[in-house]
Order: structure tokens, then sequence, then C-alpha cells
């Protein structure tokens, strides 16, 4: 009856979170020994202006795309959805994307804005379109339309790209990183994504409602236009405010709560903390790790945590097609 | 005591407009704490739509539902998850979670947004008791078999301490015993001052264990009182098409034998 089958779990997370950090700053192609730094290092702007924020950014992104996952399995009541398939990464991205095309993106904010505001074109859409009726199957159905329309329209926005150095521009950007962030990304993103998760975590008791299906839960005082409004608010603000900082990252939201899931009483709302705190982590060591190789030009953040991604997804089918099966 | 829980004309249609058929015409009902009711109709008669509406799961399209004088549309989905419990016909119950997490489920409507207090966790103490539950209360939902599930499911709906507990066709999936057991088990809720409505099949059953029997036919209430002046050889043969008689149980209790189609 305890609300974490691990007490320990949040704690523990927390310490984890605090080294890496600390590691994390110190680490990168440049190693910075603490005992340097205090003995008046001039190295200060490199931890302060560049490893910081990126840093800061990594554990926002992670917090939220983690929580942002849990909320969409809950949600769903499957332990395969990913927030990406409402289709609110995909239309940001696009947003994103036309600013590039347009030659907008060098001034500073403007591909921020045209991400969030594909983000909020997304959230309007999906509203429209699963309206009033809080089911869960439209709304599913509504945000897989809205997601291949986004990549259809990304796709013909690249191939119409007036010179390959935009192309190339976009292709960069659409898969993810963290590299050359500021002060200033960290500002943009931090309000929304916190606002974002704020919303989430206030669905915990509706998500778990949904836990005994949809008739049971609203028996039990869930109602599901409040909740459906709670979810697309909570996870467009988290997701479109990540994919304006750092493109598209995937299987944040897919990996994190399952990892999580079996170290709690499996009640949903049990599950939104410890994500956020452990997706956190993942993009922190994830981010730390392409930042620290000693490879002649980064390897990108979206793709590595799609390498990791990608086996871990099939590893999960396979074992839940044994279960069926 | 006084009725509560109250349908009044309610009427329900489904269907397209060119097509609308009505599922439950003008049903009236008022349910008193501290009985058993048995709804009880063949298939079709509109029993689950009658405890949908009951329930707050559907709106009729005209008439209404009142919980204590007020209309249900008026009343909170809060308050009106703290004050009527519904077991659904189906149950669903995702992630793996244990019995006592189940059971928990049953607080959410009384819980505060900051956990659980010590009066949840009475109620849930509570609802393990009474069902016999608490000695595998830490076993994953999933593992029970059908009748520690269906025990889990009630103890589920206990928890929330319920002035009114609906049940569509809580037998269904359980053998004789267990039948017996969960009836014995809302005969012990009722006692607490709930009140209980099944929807039921089993017309031996329904006379013998409620205090009161609605019977449905074509979405209308065709009888409603006593079981034994409801459940007739006359009415049961003109709304179920099968032969049957009255008999008296070992115990003086009244039985019904069902003896084929007529």
């Amino acid at each position: 009856m305890k609300a974490q089958r691990l007490p320990l779990l949040i704690p523990a997370l927390l310490v984890a979170l605090v080294l890496v950090s600390g590691l994390s700053i110190l680490a990168g192609k440049v190693w910075i020994a603490p005992a340097e730094l205090f003995a008046g290092d001039d190295r200060w702007p490199i931890i302060v202006e560049l490893r910081l924020p990126r840093v800061v950014l990594a554990l926002l992104i992670g917090c939220g795309l983690g929580m942002a996952g849990a909320a969409m399995q809950g949600y769903l009541r499957n332990p395969l959805a990913d927030p990406g398939l409402f289709g609110v990464s995909a239309t940001a991205a696009l947003g994103a994307v036309i600013s590039i095309f347009f030659g907008l993106a060098a001034t500073p904010m403007v591909l921020s804005g045209f991400a969030l505001a594909g983000a909020a074109l997304a959230v309007l859409l999906l509203s429209a379109i699963a309206g009033q009726s809080g089911s869960v199957i439209v709304f599913t159905l509504a945000g897989v339309v809205i997601s291949s329309l986004a990549g259809a329209l990304t796709a013909l926005v690249i191939s119409l790209a007036p010179t390959p150095f935009a192309t190339g521009q976009i292709i960069n950007w659409l898969m993810g990183a963290l590299t050359d962030r500021s002060w200033d990304d960290v500002m943009l993103a931090a309000p929304l994504i916190v606002v974002g998760m704020a919303v989430i975590a206030s669905a915990g008791r509706a998500l778990d409602a949904l836990t005994l299906g949809e008739a049971a839960a609203r028996t039990l005082g869930m109602r599901p236009a409040v909740l459906q409004a709670q979810i697309v608010i909570g996870i467009g603000l988290v997701v479109g405010a990540s994919v304006a900082a750092s493109g598209i990252i995937g299987f944040v939201g897919l990996i994190v709560p399952h990892l999580i899931r079996p170290l709690t009483n499996r009640r949903p709302s049990a599950v939104l903390l410890p994500s956020a705190l452990a997706g956190a982590l993942l993009l922190l060591v994830a981010d730390s790790a392409v930042r620290a190789a000693p490879t002649v030009s980064e390897l990108r953040l979206g793709i590595a945590m799609s390498l990791l991604g990608a086996p871990f997804f099939l590893a999960l089918l396979l074992k839940m097609r044994r279960q069926i099966g | 005591m006084t009725a509560v829980l109250e349908a009044r004309d309610v009427s329900v249609t489904l269907g397209a407009a060119n097509a609308r058929k009505a599922v439950l015409s003008n049903a009236s009902l008022a349910l008193r704490r501290g009985e058993i009711t048995a709804i009880i109709g063949p298939n079709g008669a509109g029993k689950s739509t009658l405890l949908a509406c009951l329930a707050g799961l559907r709106a009729p399209d005209s008439g209404a539902i009142t919980l204590g004088e007020v209309s249900l549309t008026r009343v909170s989905a809060r308050e009106r998850g703290q004050r009527i419990g519904f077991l659904p016909q189906v149950a669903e119950v995702n992630w793996d979670i244990d019995v006592a997490t189940l059971v928990s489920l049953g607080r959410l409507p009384h819980q505060g947004r900051w956990g659980q207090s010590a009066a949840d966790l009475t109620a849930m103490a509570d609802a393990l008791e009474a069902t016999d539950t608490a000695q595998f209360a830490s076993r994953v939902v999933g593992t029970l078999s059908g009748g520690e599930r269906a025990r889990a499911l009630l103890a589920r709906v206990l928890a929330g301490q319920p002035e009114f507990l609906l049940a569509d066709e809580p037998l269904a999936n359980l053998d004789p015993r267990h039948q017996f057991d969960s009836l014995a088990l809302m005969r012990r809720v009722t006692t607490s001052g709930a009140g209980v409505v099944l929807v039921l099949h089993d017309l031996a059953h329904a006379i013998r264990v409620a205090d009161r029997v609605v019977m449905m036919d074509s979405g209308r209430i065709v009888a409603d009182g006593e079981p034994a002046t409801v459940l007739t050889p006359e009415r049961i043969a003109a709304v179920y098409g099968v032969a049957s008689h009255a008999v008296t149980l070992a115990d003086g209790s009244p039985g019904l034998v069902l003896s084929g189609p007529c």
C-alpha cells in the first residue's frame, strides 16, 4: 500500500542525478579537474557558458520526456506508447523546418517560436478532431493522422529546399542534439517544460483510475474531457518546448517508464515522478557520452538515443510476444 | 430507509436518427439502502443500460436520475464516485498491479492530492478483510483464480464505502460455490447500510437472495416487488418463454425450478 515498492527509488535517483551532473560539467573534450577550478582556473567560461546550459537543458528535456512518456502510457494503457504518438513532436519539427526553409533560423528564438507554434497547432488539431468525446481511440488515431501529415509535409519542405546548404541544415537539425545551446535556450524551454510537467502531474489520480478501464474510471470520478485536456496541454508544452530546444529526441519517453514501472507499485501516478528523474538521468548520461566520446565530429544525441532505443523496443516486443504466445 | 437513488421516467434510445431503437422506456425505480435489489430480464431487456444510467455512466435521453433528491447531473464526478460504487460486467485491470494496489484505487474519489489518509488505509484493510482477500494482497491480480479475482474486484468497490453498490452480472464466470459466496458477501454489505443492486440472470439466485426483484422486458420495467410475487410462473413464461414452478427449499426459503421452453 506504499506509494513506492522501493521507498528509496526517488532519493537514489536524485543522488545519481547530482553525481552525474557534477561529472558531466567536468567532463568533455577537455577534462577539468575540480581542484584546478577552485584554484582560480581561467576555464570557468567553458563551464558556465557552454557546459552548464547544456547540462541544465538535458536535465529539463529528459525530465519532461520521461514524465510525458509515463503519462502517455498511463493514458493509453499501453506500455508501447510514446509522447511522439500524438504528432506533437512531428508538428513542432515541421514548424522548425519551415523556419529554416525560409532562412529565418539565424535570428535567435525564431526557430523555437516556429516549433512551439507547430506544437500548439498539433494540440489544437488534436482537440478539434477528438472533440469532446474524451475517447482514447479517436484521440490516438487523430494523433497518428497528424503525425503522418506533419512527416509528409516535412519531407515536402526538405525536397523544396532552395539550397543544398538549407537541406543539410534541416536534416542536421532534425536529428536532434544539444550542441552549442545557450542560456537563452534554457530560459525559453524551462518555464514551458515545468508548467507542462505540473499539468501532467495534476492528472495523476485520473490516470490511476484509468487502470480499471474507462467505464470504471468514470465511476471513480475521472472526467474524460478534463483528463484529455490535461494530457494534450501537458504533453504539448513539454514536447513542444523540448523539440524547440533540441530537435527530435525519441525513445526517452518509451524506455524510461518501462524501466521504472517494476520498481513501483505500477500505479500510473507512482511512475510519473521517478520517470521524470530517470529520464533526466538517461538523457544526461547519453549527452555526456556523445560529448566526451573521442569521435571526430560529435555523434548526434537524437541518433544515439535511437540506436539505444530501437533494440530496447525490439526486446520489449519479443518479450510481450512470448507472454501472449 | 428512505429512497435515495432514484430513476424517474428514464428513457434511452440508441442508433442513427432514422432507425432509433428504445432500449429503455419510461423506467422508474427507487432504490433503498440496506437491501438487495435484483434486476432481471432476458438479454436486451435494458438491464445494463438502466444500471449505467443509475451509475452516472450514461445520461438518459429523457427523465432523471436523482441521488438524495438531487439530480445526478448536478452531483460532482468525485462525489458521485464516493457515493455510488460500480462493478462493471467485464473488469479491466491494467499494469499487473497487485491486489492491495487494486483495492487502493477504490479510494481514489476520497483520496486527497497528496496520498492516502488513515481513513483510506482503514477502509482498504476493512475491504480486504470483508472479502477475505488480505492473504493474497501482495499477489498480482492477473495471477489470481476467477473466484479470487472476483473477490478482489469486489474489495476494490467496497474500499470506496459507497452508499450504493451497483454490479452488472457479478456472478458471470463464477462456479456455483463462488456464486453463493459472492451473494453472501453482498448480503453482508447491506447489513452495513449500503444498498446493493445486482443485474442477475439466474432466477433461482434472485428469488433466494434478493429483498426485491425488478423484472424488465423490452426496455420496460414489467414488475417490481418482493421476489415471490414478481417471479410467478405466469410472468416468467410471458417474459422469458420458459416454464417454471416455485418450490420451497429445505431451509424454508423460496426456490425456483425452470423446466424448459414453453
